[in-house]
C-alpha cells in the first residue's frame, strides 16, 4: 500500500529548531524517542496541526495536510494529560469526535458505546472523567481518539501518568489496539521500555534532529549516542577498528570485538559484561583497563559500579561479588570485558 | 440634572453646623436657613445683601425640596429658618415654627425647546400623544402644581417621566429628551436661551406661595425672626423680583 | 488577630440593615406591601435587571473572551475602558448615555430619525442604563474564568474535528460556566440596585421606568415609612436570590 505519511517537519521557535523527516507505512507504529526538550511533543503537535510548520510539508495518503487546521485533519490524539472533557461523561467524550464530523446524535452515541466496549469500559459509559481510575481514563482517551477513525493516531507519553502496575496492563491493551489500527501511529515517549514494547520503529530525536532510526532490536544493540546508550543500558565508545581490534582515542585501551571492521566504529557492551578485579588479572592486555570507582548504587537486583578514568563505564556486579571485592568509592580496580559481548558497528 | 440626594444635603448641613456655636451678646451669629431649591439663586444673593445690612450675621443656606426640609425640621435637625415653596409643607411643622409669613409668589409655565418648534399653544397642546411631556412626580410640589393646572384646564396628559424636581423637568426639555415640561416660571430664568416658555393663563394657573418662619428650636430665635421680617423689606423684594418672584 | 476586624467589617455591613429593620412600620407592613405601586416597581426591577443581565451575557461573554484570548493592539486600553463604568459615578454614566443615545444624542438622533426609536423614558432605556453600569462585573468575572481555563482542552477539541464555534460552545463555555454564573449574579445584583444612571437616562414613571431604587428615592421625599418598606422588599428579594444563586454558582 506504500506510504501513509511523508513528512518533513520544520518548526522554529526562538533558538530551537525542530527538523524532522518522517515516513511511515500503513499499520506501522513509530516511536519518537528522546530526552526532555528534544522536540518530540512539538513534532506531535505539528503532525496534529496544533503547531504550524515554519517550513517543510506533510502528506498523508498523498494529500497535503500542512495547510489544514487541526479540525480538518483525520487525526486522533491521546494527550499526555489525556484532556478528557471534565463536564462530559465517558460516553459523551468519545461521541464528541463523531458528532463534530456530522454524525447524528444517536448514531454517535452508539459508536461511542461500541468503542467503550472495545476498550473494556462498557459499564463506565455514564461516569465523569474525574471519577475514573487512571487506567480507565487512559482507555477512554484512546477510545475517543480512535472514534474519529483517524489515519494518524498520535500518542503523547500515553503511559507516563500511570503507576507501575497499571502501566503493564494498559501497555498490553494499547499494543493490542495499535496492532488492530490500520493507519499510522506515532508515539512520543522518553521511556525506552514503552518504545521497545509498542513500536515497530524507533526514531530518536535530540535537540530537534534525528540522531538514530531503526527497529527497536537494532537500536537497542547499536546505540549511536550517549543518550540512546544510557536508555538501552549499554556502555558506548567511538574508536578506530582494524579487523577485530578496536582502539579507543589516544590508544588508551584496545578492545577485541566480535565483529571485524575497518575505520571509525562504535563499540558497545552491557554493564553486565564487565568483570572487576582488585589486582591486575593475568593474560591478554586487551579488553582490560584500570579505573577508579566513582559511585556505587543498587540497580535492579545487581549493584551498579560507575567507573571513572580514561574509559568511563558502568559495571553490574552481584552483591556477593561486591562484598568479596570490598569496594568503596575512590578505590582503584581493573576492569575486563569478554570479547564475545563487545560489539562494534560502523559509526 | 437629577436632584441632589437628600443624604448629601444632610451631610452638608451637618458640616455647616460645626461652624456655628452658641452666640451671646453682640458676638457674630451664623443663621442656618433651610430653603426650597427653587429659591437657590435668589437666596444666595439675599444672603450677601443681608450680611451687608446686618454685619454681625452670616447666613448659610441648605437647599432641598420643601417636603425634605419640613422632614428635617420634624427630625429636629438643628436650624434657624425654614423657607418652603408651599403652604402644605409649612403646615406639617406648624407647632415648631414662629413668625411665619408669605414673602414671595411663583407660578407655573410650560417649558419648550428654543423657538417652540413643536408649536405648543398652551396646556391643551400637551394632550397630544406625539408630544413628549415631562412633569414633576405627584408627591413633589412641582408635580402637584402640574396636576392642579392640568386639572383646571381639563387636559389629560400622559407624561413620559415624573421627575423629582422642577430643575430636572427643565433639564429634560433643555437636552431635547422631552418636548415640553411644566416648571416654575422662575426656573425659566436659569435656562436662558436654552429653552423657551409658553405661558399658562392666570385662570388655569396656580399661585405658589413661599413661606418663611423662624424655628422655635433655634438658638438665635431673635436673629432668625429678624431675617424672616427682612425678607419683606424693599431690598429683599427687589432681589426676589429680579429673579422673577412676584412679592406681596 | 483577624477576628476583631472581621467582626467590625460584619457590623459595618449589618448595622445599616438593622436600622432599616428597626424603623420598619411592621404594623402597617401588610397593607403597604399590597399597594400596586410597590408591586409594579418590584416587577419592573426584576424584569429589567434580568433583561440587563441577559444583554450583558450576550455581549459581555464574547467581549471577555476576546480580551482574554485575542492579542490585539490597544487591548490594555480596551480593558481599561470596560472597567470605566465601575469608577464612573452612575449619574455621569446616565448623562453619557443621554449624550450618546438620547433623542439628540450621537447615535440616538439617527435611531429616532430612521426607526422612530427613542430610548429615554422607556423600559428599554432602563435595561440599557442598568446594563451599562453592570457590564464590567460580568466581563471582569468571565475574563478571569477564560484566562484560568486550560487552553489544551480547546486543542483536544480541535483534534476531534470541532470548529472554533463548536469548541467555544461545547468545551470553553462549559469550562468557564462557574465564572459566567458568578459574573451574571454580580451583574444582576448591580442592575437591581441601579439608580443614578437609570433616573438620569430613563427618567421616572411608575410601571415603565420607575424601578425599586427610584421608588425608594422618591418616597424618601415625602413618605420615609414607604421608603423603608420599599427598601425592605428590595433587600429581601436580593438576599433570597443572591443566597440561592451564590450557593449554586460561586461556592
Amino acid at each position: 500500500m506504500g506510504v501513509v505519511i511523508d513528512a518533513h517537519l520544520v518548526v522554529r521557535r526562538g533558538a530551537f529548531t525542530l527538523d524532522l523527516a518522517l515516513t511511515a507505512a500503513p499499520g506501522e507504529v513509530v516511536a519518537l524517542l528522546g530526552p526532555n526538550g528534544a522536540g518530540k511533543t512539538t513534532a506531535l503537535r505539528a503532525l496534529a496541526g496544533l503547531t504550524p510548520l515554519s517550513e517543510g510539508h506533510l502528506h498523508v495518503d498523498g494529500e497535503p495536510w500542512h495547510d489544514r487546521p487541526a479540525e480538518r485533519r483525520a487525526v486522533g490524539v491521546v494527550f499526555q494529560d489525556l484532556l478528557l472533557f471534565p463536564h462530559l461523561s465517558a460516553l459523551e467524550n468519545v461521541a464528541f469526535g463523531p458528532r463534530c464530523q456530522g454524525v447524528r446524535r444517536r448514531e454517535a452515541r452508539r459508536l461511542a458505546a461500541e468503542w467503550l466496549d472495545r476498550v473494556g469500559l462498557a459499564d463506565q459509559a455514564a461516569r465523569r472523567p474525574r471519577t475514573l481510575s487512571g487506567g480507565q481514563a487512559q482507555r477512554v482517551a484512546l477510545a475517543r481518539a480512535l472514534a474519529v477513525r483517524p489515519r494518524l493516531l498520535l500518542l503523547d507519553e500515553p503511559l507516563s501518568a500511570l503507576d507501575a502496575h497499571t502501566r503493564l496492563t494498559v501497555r498490553a491493551g494499547l499494543r493490542r489496539h495499535l496492532a488492530a489500527f490500520d493507519g499510522v501511529a506515532v508515539l512520543v515517549t522518553h521511556d525506552a521500555l514503552d518504545a521497545m514494547a509498542l513500536a515497530d520503529r524507533l526514531v530518536v530525536i535530540e535537540d530537534g534532529a534525528v540522531v538514530q532510526e531503526g527497529t527497536p532490536a537494532h537500536v537497542a544493540r547499536h546505540p549511536r549516542t550517549d543518550y540512546v546508550a544510557r536508555l538501552v543500558g549499554l556502555n558506548l565508545y567511538r574508536g578506530t577498528a582494524r579487523g577485530h581490534s578496536v582502539a579507543l582515542p589516544g590508544d588508551t585501551v584496545t578492545f577485541n570485538a566480535a565483529e571485524a571492521l575497518d575505520g571509525e566504529v562504535f563499540l558497545a557492551f552491557p554493564p553486565s559484561a564487565v568483570a572487576l578485579f582488585r589486582t591486575r588479572p593475568d593474560g591478554s592486555p586487551r579488553n582490560l583497563w584500570e579505573a577508579t570507582v566513582g559511585g556505587i548504587e543498587p540497580h535492579a537486583d545487581q549493584i551498579r559500579i560507575h567507573l571513572e578514568g580514561p574509559v568511563p563505564a558502568a559495571a553490574d556486579v552481584t552483591p556477593a561479588a561486591l562484598a568479596e571485592l570490598r569496594l568503596t568509592e575512590g578505590d582503584r580496580v581493573w576492569a575486563a570485558v569478554k570479547a564475545a559481548e563487545t560489539h562494534a558497528y560502523p559509526a | 440634572m437629577p436632584p441632589m440626594p437628600r443624604v448629601a444635603a444632610l451631610a452638608a448641613a451637618a458640616l455647616a453646623l460645626t461652624g456655628c456655636g452658641i452666640a451671646s451678646g453682640d458676638e457674630r451669629i451664623t443663621l442656618n436657613v433651610l430653603a426650597a431649591s427653587s429659591l437657590t439663586e435668589a437666596f444666595e444673593e439675599l444672603g450677601t445683601a443681608y450680611h451687608a445690612a446686618a454685619r454681625n450675621t452670616t447666613v448659610r443656606f441648605e437647599f432641598a425640596g420643601s417636603q425634605d426640609l419640613a422632614m428635617d425640621v420634624q427630625e429636629r435637625e438643628p436650624a434657624d429658618v425654614l423657607a418652603t415653596a408651599d403652604q402644605a409643607s409649612m403646615d406639617t411643622v406648624a407647632d415648631k415654627v414662629t413668625g411665619r409669613r408669605a414673602f414671595a409668589y411663583n407660578s407655573m409655565t410650560i417649558a419648550v425647546a428654543p423657538g417652540n418648534p413643536r408649536h405648543v399653544q398652551g396646556l391643551s397642546s400637551l394632550a397630544d400623544r406625539r408630544l413628549r411631556v415631562v412633569v414633576g412626580g405627584p408627591i413633589v410640589p412641582v408635580g402637584r402644581y402640574a396636576t392642579q393646572v392640568l386639572a383646571k384646564a381639563g387636559v389629560a396628559v400622559r407624561p413620559r417621566s415624573e421627575e423629582a424636581d422642577s430643575r430636572t423637568v427643565l433639564t429634560r426639555v433643555r437636552t431635547g429628551a422631552a418636548d415640553a415640561g411644566i416648571v416654575y416660571v422662575t426656573d425659566m430664568r436659569s435656562a436662558g436661551i436654552a429653552a423657551s416658555s409658553v405661558p399658562i393663563p392666570v385662570q388655569q394657573n396656580v399661585t405658589v406661595t413661599y413661606f418663611a418662619a423662624a424655628l422655635r428650636a433655634s438658638a438665635h430665635e431673635e436673629a432668625a425672626r429678624a431675617f424672616v421680617s427682612w425678607l419683606r423689606s424693599p431690598t429683599a423684594t427687589a432681589i426676589l423680583r429680579k429673579y422673577g418672584f412676584p412679592t406681596p | 488577630m483577624l477576628v476583631l476586624p472581621a467582626l467590625i467589617g460584619l457590623a459595618f455591613l449589618v448595622l445599616p440593615l438593622l436600622g432599616l429593620l428597626v424603623r420598619a412600620p411592621w404594623s402597617t407592613l401588610g397593607t403597604r406591601l399590597a399597594r400596586p405601586e410597590i408591586l409594579d416597581a418590584l416587577r419592573l426591577s426584576l424584569l429589567s435587571a434580568t433583561l440587563a443581565t441577559l444583554l450583558c451575557l450576550l455581549v459581555g461573554v464574547p467581549l471577555a473572551w476576546v480580551l482574554a484570548r485575542v492579542d490585539f493592539p490597544g487591548r490594555r486600553l480596551v480593558r481599561a475602558l470596560v472597567t470605566v463604568p465601575l469608577v464612573l459615578p452612575p449619574v455621569v454614566g446616565g448623562v453619557a448615555l443621554l449624550l450618546a443615545l438620547g433623542r439628540n444624542g450621537l447615535v440616538g438622533r439617527w435611531l429616532d430619525r430612521w426607526f422612530g426609536l427613542t430610548l429615554p423614558f422607556t423600559t428599554a432605556g432602563v435595561v440599557l442604563a442598568e446594563a451599562f453600569v453592570a457590564l464590567p462585573f460580568l466581563v471582569i468575572s468571565v475574563e478571569g474564568a477564560v484566562r484560568a481555563a486550560d487552553l489544551r482542552y480547546e486543542d483536544a477539541a480541535a483534534t476531534l474535528g470541532a470548529s472554533r464555534w463548536t469548541t467555544f460552545r461545547r468545551v470553553t463555555l462549559p469550562l468557564i460556566a462557574p465564572g459566567v454564573g458568578a459574573g451574571a449574579v454580580l451583574c444582576w445584583a448591580r442592575a437591581l440596585g441601579e439608580f443614578g444612571a437609570t433616573i438620569t437616562f430613563a427618567g421616572n414613571f411608575p410601571g415603565r421606568t420607575q424601578t425599586m431604587p427610584l421608588a425608594v428615592y422618591l418616597a424618601l421625599e415625602n413618605d420615609p415609612q414607604a421608603a423603608i418598606v420599599l427598601s425592605l422588599v428590595l433587600l429581601a428579594v436580593s438576599v433570597v436570590v443572591l443566597a440561592g444563586l451564590r450557593g449554586r454558582w460561586v461556592l
